[in-house]
């Protein structure tokens, strides 16, 4: 699949992230370091994409 | 918007619909969508449909011949040579080498062959028998025809003759003359002919230059044809009926309409001079 804009990356994203969250609550793997990095990437990405847009 | 802010569900309808975008984006199909730059290009690599003329210069010049695929309709008052006419071009087509096929409903085989002069009988073919009210019918002996003789003129006289009589009466008639026009042009596109359509006028004692608004019975035969030629004479001021006219009512491809008057001699049309309109 060609990716042809952020909008269609960060869709990807944020279903990418939502399904690691359910994995790792089935898994009963408690919340750490790990995923506090991956939430905090994924919110410079969203402040990235903002710029990029204007 | 704010992805985070949004369901799962949604997001994934999201994904959905840029993935049907991202298909359509690359899609190759022959009905696809292009700049005109492209279509420009498309046209010029189309082969240039075979162009077929009659021998009535000013006419043919306005029309400039006539195509295959085309529906060509030819009207007018009853008794003012509408059959003459088709037979005129029979001759013309006939010395060109380009084979006809009538279809004649409304005369028999012997008849038909009658009409024409009998020291000069155009080559053309025919079937033995015609099935009245049968467009089916029709289509097959079309086929067989250009399978056979790879006929690329047909002559259909009449229209009316293809219609189902008890069905029109069941059903709204413009529209049922609609779809057998529609599938009439249909056939000549996928069979690569001009089909020449002999249709009544709704007036059978004129006063006035006849009109597409005329035809009989239904709007879609002017709308669904290609050309349309009218055939008509009409009374001078004594009361007795001047020259033939022949009529271009319809011109889609070229635009052009105009009428010339035309005189039969030996069971052929020439024309006089013409007048645009």
């Amino acid at each position: 699949m060609k990716i042809s804009d952020d909008k269609e990356l960060m869709i990807l994203w944020e279903l990418l992230i939502r399904q690691l969250l359910d994995v790792r609550e089935k898994l009963k793997i408690p919340w750490d370091n790990n995923m506090d990095e991956i939430i905090r990437n994924r919110d410079s990405l969203y402040l990235q994409v903002e710029k990029n847009a204007k | 918007m704010d992805l985070r802010n949004l369901t799962t569900k949604q997001l994934e309808k999201m994904k959905k619909h840029g993935e049907i975008l991202e298909t359509l984006r690359d899609y190759k199909g022959s009905d696809r969508v292009v700049r005109v730059a492209e279509a420009l290009e498309f046209i010029k690599n189309l082969p240039i449909a075979e162009k077929i003329d009659i021998r009535l210069p000013l006419i043919n010049k306005d029309l400039d011949g006539f195509r295959c695929g085309e529906l060509v309709v030819v009207s007018g008052p009853t008794g003012m040579g509408k059959t003459t006419l088709l037979q005129s071009f029979t001759y013309d087509f006939a010395k060109q080498n380009i084979p006809c096929t009538w279809f004649s409903y409304e005369v028999g085989v012997r008849d038909l062959v009658s009409r024409f002069s009998i020291n000069e009988i155009p080559t053309f073919t025919l079937p033995l028998e015609t099935v009245e009210s049968n467009f089916k019918w029709l289509r097959q002996r079309v086929w067989e025809s250009v399978a056979k003789y790879k006929t690329k003129v047909i002559f259909v006289d009449h229209l009316h003759y293809l219609l189902d009589m008890n069905y029109l009466a069941k059903v709204n008639t413009s529209l049922a003359i609609g779809m057998l026009m529609r599938d009439l042009k249909k056939l000549a596109i996928e069979a690569d002919i001009v089909i020449f359509l002999v249709s009544h006028l709704a007036k059978t004692k004129i006063e006035a230059e006849p009109d597409l608004d005329d035809i009989r019975d239904s709007s879609f035969i002017g709308q669904e044809s290609d050309i349309v030629l009218v055939v008509y004479r009409v009374k001078d001021s004594t009361g007795r009926y001047d020259k033939s006219w022949l009529k271009i009512a319809k011109n889609r491809r070229k635009g052009t309409i105009g009428r010339v008057p035309i005189i039969l001699r030996d069971g052929k049309f020439y024309e006089e001079s013409l007048q645009t309109l």
